[in-house]
């Protein structure tokens, strides 16, 4: 579950306004605390050896399922720290990690739902990483490595939110 | 599909709730927090945004509200450009729609109807129609104002529930009707939401814009001593970033003081008035800048009830306002005395003196004449003429009253008694001459007639009281009574006295006429047999 934040977009608008500077050190206080989970995130993907070999990529393919590319995926792993749009509940999220490509997606979560299904068996007789986190949060890559940091990612983000809005308080004082 | 974790987040809402964050910003940039946020946050970047953004909405607004005054001069309300301005304020605080989008609105039907009454009335309809549909204003307007002159086309597009066949067989102001039917309250009821509050507080934000740059234009326009807002640029940054030093330190000011026990309930106004001697200064300051607000709201008579108490003769606005008024007056003056011509009542009052009347009348009516005409000269003359008749007119009251209060006695007693001698000499009766000598007779009739007894009852009244006298021995019949004859059948007044007659009927008497027979049959005999009895009800009835 994210940590809501109060006026955290305001302060981004305000500090865009009138202090260019601090504008500009938030996202890369805030991007410090997310790289490490990228980081682990990464490490937790398998290379191309460790995948279903029909899984693998490999070119002329012509179907709609999404073939495993360990670069790809690997690629696919990063973060945000711009606001986005907000969801169906009504949130706008300050900061985020995503996995973004689909295969990567697929290894992430696969067996969650179905973890009896031959193809997640047999990908787990090759090679299957440890599943963490709780519920929809459950994961092998990027939840496993959001869980395994406890936390220091989430606070390095509030302690970067709130030095910029004591850094522009001072400055426009 | 993707993966996201969201490390923090922030919650702003949906579509309604975003539209409510927009207007409370909006709300929070521009008034109740303006104090706290220059305070805390706002620098002098902030200030100078708000300054012109301000400078801009008020000129906008003063734009506009010079468009809608032309355009309702063109199309001959020009008069009501004032009323048109209060009923949009009006529109504009209950329903939350700012005056931006009510003013073209307005000046649309304005110019499609070319009345007052109907366009104000199409505008709540629109106003309505586009709380319900949700359609923005000016569509509406636009359709209505387009139906109005004849084309029903954007009426039908605007979903309201007229069927095309209504569109073409009724009239313009039946649909209306159906309309205002269907959607009645329902801007009312927008307003009356949350949303609608939010609406009302994004109008205030507006309003407290445009009043915040009104004021700097005017203050600016003071300082610069030119009469545009054209060259201002400048000096509106300067100000702007001094004012917001000036303002950041008195809402540094104004923390201290509320930190000072005993006080520290004060607010707004308050807080600046007790700074020692510096608010003493700015209440002046701000009663002087009042007074111009004003002067300028007389002056455009916003506030006609006010005019007078503000009014600056040496402003050459006041100056300019009075002598349109002059030319208003004169204007009144002379319609007034055309109007005179036919007028009905000056034309009774002509013809009334040229009849035959008294001199009071005729000073009453030439004061109705003078009150006409409003001539207080010739009012004052007749007023003291008048006084001066009916003071007469008293005075001669009092003298006839006088005059009558007198006890002179009746001039005319001799010619009574005179004709008191002569009735009792001659009384007429039936044409002939009745000369009545016995004198008790003739007092008894005399005293019969005065006590307004008629003239047979007092002749009857008269015998009886001379045969009376006669049968008692008293001595004054001269004479013998005649027997007045009597008309008809009346009474016992020419009956003969003491003659009775008893006759016994043979035979049997079934019938009236049987009886009658017999009677006559007994007076017959008894004529013959030498008693001189006349032929009266008395003796018939006396036979019974």
């Amino acid at each position: 579950m994210p940590v809501s934040v109060k006026g955290g977009i305001e302060l981004r608008k305000a500090l865009r306004a009138y202090t260019p500077d601090l504008a500009k050190q938030m996202p890369k206080e805030i991007a410090t605390a997310l790289k490490p989970v990228v980081k682990v995130a990464k490490g937790y993907l398998p290379d191309n050896g460790s995948i279903l070999s029909g899984w693998r990529t490999r070119d002329n393919y012509t179907g709609r399922f999404p073939l495993y590319d360990a670069s790809a995926a690997k690629r696919g792993i990063s973060y945000k720290t711009t606001p986005s749009k907000p969801n169906n509940r009504g949130f706008r999220s300050l900061a985020r990690l995503f996995n973004k490509s689909a295969a990567g997606a697929i290894y992430e979560t696969m067996g969650r739902k179905t973890p009896s299904s031959q193809f997640v068996q047999n990908q787990n007789s090759k090679y299957a990483g440890e599943f963490k986190g709780q519920n929809k949060d459950r994961g092998r890559v990027l939840f496993r490595a959001y869980e395994e940091d406890r936390g220091a990612a989430r606070d390095g983000v509030l302690r970067a939110i709130e030095k910029a809005s004591k850094d522009f308080k001072k400055a426009t004082a | 599909m993707s993966i996201i974790i969201d490390v923090a987040a922030e919650f702003t809402g949906k579509k309604a709730f975003k539209q409510a964050e927009t207007a409370t910003d909006k709300l929070t940039k521009s008034a109740k927090s303006l104090g706290k946020a220059l305070g805390v946050s706002l620098g002098t970047a902030a200030i100078l945004g708000y300054a012109k953004a301000s400078v801009k909405a008020a000129a906008d607004d003063q734009k506009a509200q010079k468009q809608l005054a032309l355009a309702l001069k063109n199309v001959g309300l020009e008069r009501d450009a004032a009323s048109a301005e209060s009923y949009i304020q009006r529109l504009q605080s209950e329903f939350g729609v700012v005056d931006d989008l009510l003013r073209p609105a307005y000046q649309q039907l304005a110019v499609a109807t070319g009345d007052t009454a109907k366009t104000q009335k199409l505008l709540g309809l629109a106003l309505d129609l586009s709380a319900s549909t949700g359609k923005d204003l000016s569509s509406v307007t636009g359709a209505l104002s387009k139906a109005y002159l004849g084309n029903n086309t954007a009426l039908a597009k605007l979903g309201v529930g007229i069927s095309k066949a209504d569109l073409k067989t009724k009239s313009f102001e039946e649909i209306t009707s159906q309309l205002a039917k269907t959607f009645k309250g329902a801007a009312a009821e927008s307003a009356a939401t949350f949303a609608g509050s939010i609406a009302k507080l994004g109008v205030a934000a507006a309003n407290v814009k445009e009043i915040i740059g009104k004021g700097i234009i005017d203050a600016l326009v003071v300082l610069s001593g030119d009469k545009t807002v054209s060259n201002l640029a400048t000096d509106m940054e300067n100000l702007a970033t001094y004012t917001a030093d000036v303002i950041r330190g008195f809402g540094l000011m104004a923390a201290a003081i509320q930190k000072i026990p005993g006080i520290g309930g004060l607010t707004g106004a308050n807080i600046v008035q007790a700074i020692p001697i510096l608010g003493s200064y700015i209440t002046l300051l701000n009663q002087a800048g009042a007074k111009t607000r004003r002067i300028e709201e007389v002056a455009n008579q916003k506030n006609p009830i006010q005019s007078g108490s503000y009014l600056n003769k040496t402003t050459a606005t006041t100056t300019k306002s009075q002598k349109e008024l002059l030319k208003v007056t004169a204007a009144q003056l002379k319609l007034a005395k055309a109007k005179s011509i036919f007028d009905l009542q000056k034309i009774q009052i002509e013809a009334a003196l040229k009849g035959k009347i008294s001199e009071e009348d005729r000073i009453r009516l030439k004061l109705m004449q003078a009150i006409q005409d409003e001539n207080i000269s010739q009012i004052d003359t007749y007023t003291k003429a008048l006084s001066e008749v009916q003071a007469k007119v008293i005075t001669l009251q009092a003298t006839l009253s006088e005059v009558y209060s007198m006890d002179v006695g009746n001039p005319f007693i001799a010619w009574e008694i005179g004709l008191d001698g002569v009735k009792r000499a001659l009384i007429e009766v039936g044409g002939q001459s009745i000369e009545l000598t016995n004198t008790i007779a003739q007092n008894s009739l005399a005293a019969g007639l005065a006590g307004g007894a008629s003239f047979a009852q007092a002749l009857s009244g008269a015998r009886y009281a001379a045969q009376a006298a006669a049968a008692a021995g008293i001595s004054g019949a001269t004479g013998v009574m005649p027997q007045v004859p009597t008309a008809g059948s009346g009474g016992t007044a020419g009956s003969t006295a003491g003659v009775t007659i008893n006759t016994t009927v043979q035979g049997s008497v079934i019938a009236q006429n049987d009886l009658n027979q017999a009677i006559n049959d007994a007076l017959a005999q008894s004529g013959w047999a030498g008693s001189a009895i006349g032929y009266s009800r008395q003796a018939v009835i006396t036979a019974i």
